[in-house]
């Protein structure tokens, strides 16, 4: 009896920790897509006021950002230093999936990341920016969609976790 | 190549792997000029040279064709053909990715990378109000390298004092003759302190960055440890800020020539600094026949002038002889 009692408690702290897990995931999410907002925002005052290249305003953005961001900026602006080979699509591209596989990022946000690499070089400054506020809003927006249905999804997948537990243990008794 | 790994690092694959495999030295490459659909060529030591399809360096000598035989018609056959894709390729890494970042430049032709190398481009202009607003479809490159000799300026150097004073000195020479390698020693020179005299505080307007090359802020070239550099900056605007907030005993800028420049220079002459400055041409006379340069040489301003030529010496053309120096009467003090 005891056994099963260990058993049972031990299935549903595991399906309420998914549970958690999952809510925590949705949370860090939100966290990143706000960082990656405010991360384009600082490119874009680099680009429109300091007249930086991409190079020097990824150095800057890098002392500014928390990780895995950090890595992944001056993973780029080292690729950059060292010239040659590659053209900036590519090497932001290779930056996104070797830096950032960890990133709580769906993979539509992922996509819209993996646009600003392309976007980014315009032969003019006004160019460039309109593309980077673009990608601004389409942060923002998936940031908003996001932040609506947050509380109700952090709320299912928490319940859900201790209910898939519970379900489990009846079962299985 | 021996050298030069920042200057590979910034052209295209194809122009990359030319030049490495050559025994050319960085040291004596002087210009690279790439123009869509054309033969790649360069100038090393005094002449100029083209590629073989196999990267070999083959002299190009006037009014022949290659290697000195003569043109048969099909001038290109065998070189290196320079595609579209190099150009858009080097362009795009002499720029770091950010072309943008140097839309001011590319309105005036030409733009200045790590190094102090300047990149002359040319291309489609676009218009706004009869105005270049930019210039697209770039095809045609020219990267004339910067080679920083430090004692270039030493021979002249006496000649830039009266006394303890500094005086307003102007190298003159064509382009392409060493201008600015002198006009950059001369300001580390006067910098440092050199010849049992103390170094001053030395102010630089690097319009173009080919003084002192900076790269965010800190100059590249050795401009001496007294010498504030206010880089990017038009001329005229740097030389009156560097006055009025560093305090410097000598203000220098590279290729004056515009109306501003002069007042601006006039100007530090009258604020009690010494200046040092460059301008094109192959003559005093020359010089004299520029509106704006006639009333200062009239008038005294400049003390010193350097001309600058260059020299067939030893089967090559040799840039930076000074050709005489002259006093502000126009009398040659030293030749």
């Amino acid at each position: 009896m005891g056994m099963k009692i260990a058993g049972a408690v031990c299935i549903i702290v595991a399906c309420t920790a998914m549970g958690f897990s999952f809510s925590f995931r949705l949370r860090c999410r939100y966290g990143e897509l706000t960082e990656l907002k405010k991360i384009l925002y600082l490119l874009s005052g680099e680009i429109r006021f300091g007249g930086s290249t991409l190079d020097e305003a990824f150095e800057m953005v890098r002392d500014r950002c928390e990780e895995p961001y950090r890595g992944f900026f001056s993973a780029l602006s080292g690729e950059l230093k060292k010239g040659g080979g590659r053209t900036l699509s590519q090497i932001w591209r290779e930056a996104v999936n070797e830096k950032l596989p960890g990133s709580r990022l769906s993979r539509e946000d992922r996509n819209i990341l993996q646009r600003v690499g392309e976007d980014l070089g315009c032969l003019d400054k006004e160019t460039q920016l309109k593309s980077l506020s673009l990608s601004i809003e389409q942060l923002d927006g998936a940031g908003k969609a996001l932040y609506a249905e947050l509380p109700k999804k952090m709320k299912l997948y928490n319940y859900l976790g201790i209910l898939t537990g519970v379900f489990l243990t009846i079962f299985l008794i | 190549m021996y050298g030069g790994g920042e200057l590979l690092a910034v052209l295209a694959g194809s122009i990359r792997q030319i030049l490495e495999n050559t025994s050319l030295e960085f040291g004596r490459l002087q210009e690279l000029r790439l123009r869509a659909g054309q033969p790649f060529f360069c100038q090393y030591g005094g002449k100029e040279y083209g590629f073989l399809k196999n990267g070999e360096p083959v002299e190009i000598r006037a009014e022949r064709g290659r290697a000195g035989k003569e043109d048969t018609g099909n001038r290109n056959q065998g070189f290196y053909i320079v595609d579209r894709r190099d150009v858009k390729e080097t362009l795009e890494y002499l720029s770091s990715y950010s072309l943008y970042a140097y839309e001011e430049e590319l309105r005036q032709g030409f733009f200045t990378i790590r190094g102090g190398h300047r990149v002359g481009l040319a291309g489609k202009a676009v218009l706004e109000d009869g105005k270049i607003r930019t210039v697209r479809s770039i095809s045609f490159l020219n990267i004339r390298l910067a080679h920083q000799i430090r004692g270039c300026a030493e021979p002249v150097f006496p000649c830039l004092y009266e006394g303890e004073r500094i005086l307003n000195t102007l190298v003159v020479s064509p382009p392409g003759c060493g201008k600015t390698t002198l006009l950059r020693d001369m300001i580390r020179m006067v910098s440092e302190g050199a010849g049992g005299r103390r170094g001053v505080s030395t102010g630089v307007a690097d319009e173009r960055s080919e003084l002192a090359a900076c790269y965010q802020g800190i100059p590249q070239n050795d401009l001496g440890s007294r010498t504030d550099v206010f880089d990017n900056c038009p001329k005229a605007a740097g030389l009156m800020m560097l006055i009025r907030t560093m305090a410097p005993r000598v203000v220098a800028a590279d290729e004056i020539g515009g109306k501003e420049d002069l007042d601006a220079v006039r100007y530090a002459g009258s604020c009690g600094c010494a200046v040092f400055a460059s301008a094109h041409g192959a003559s005093l006379e020359e010089l004299r026949g520029k509106p704006y340069f006639l009333p200062l040489m009239e008038e005294g301003f400049f003390e010193r002038y350097i001309l600058l030529e260059k020299k067939w010496i030893r089967n090559e053309w040799q840039v930076g002889h000074v050709k005489g120096i002259y006093d502000q009467k126009g009398e040659q003090i030293w030749a």
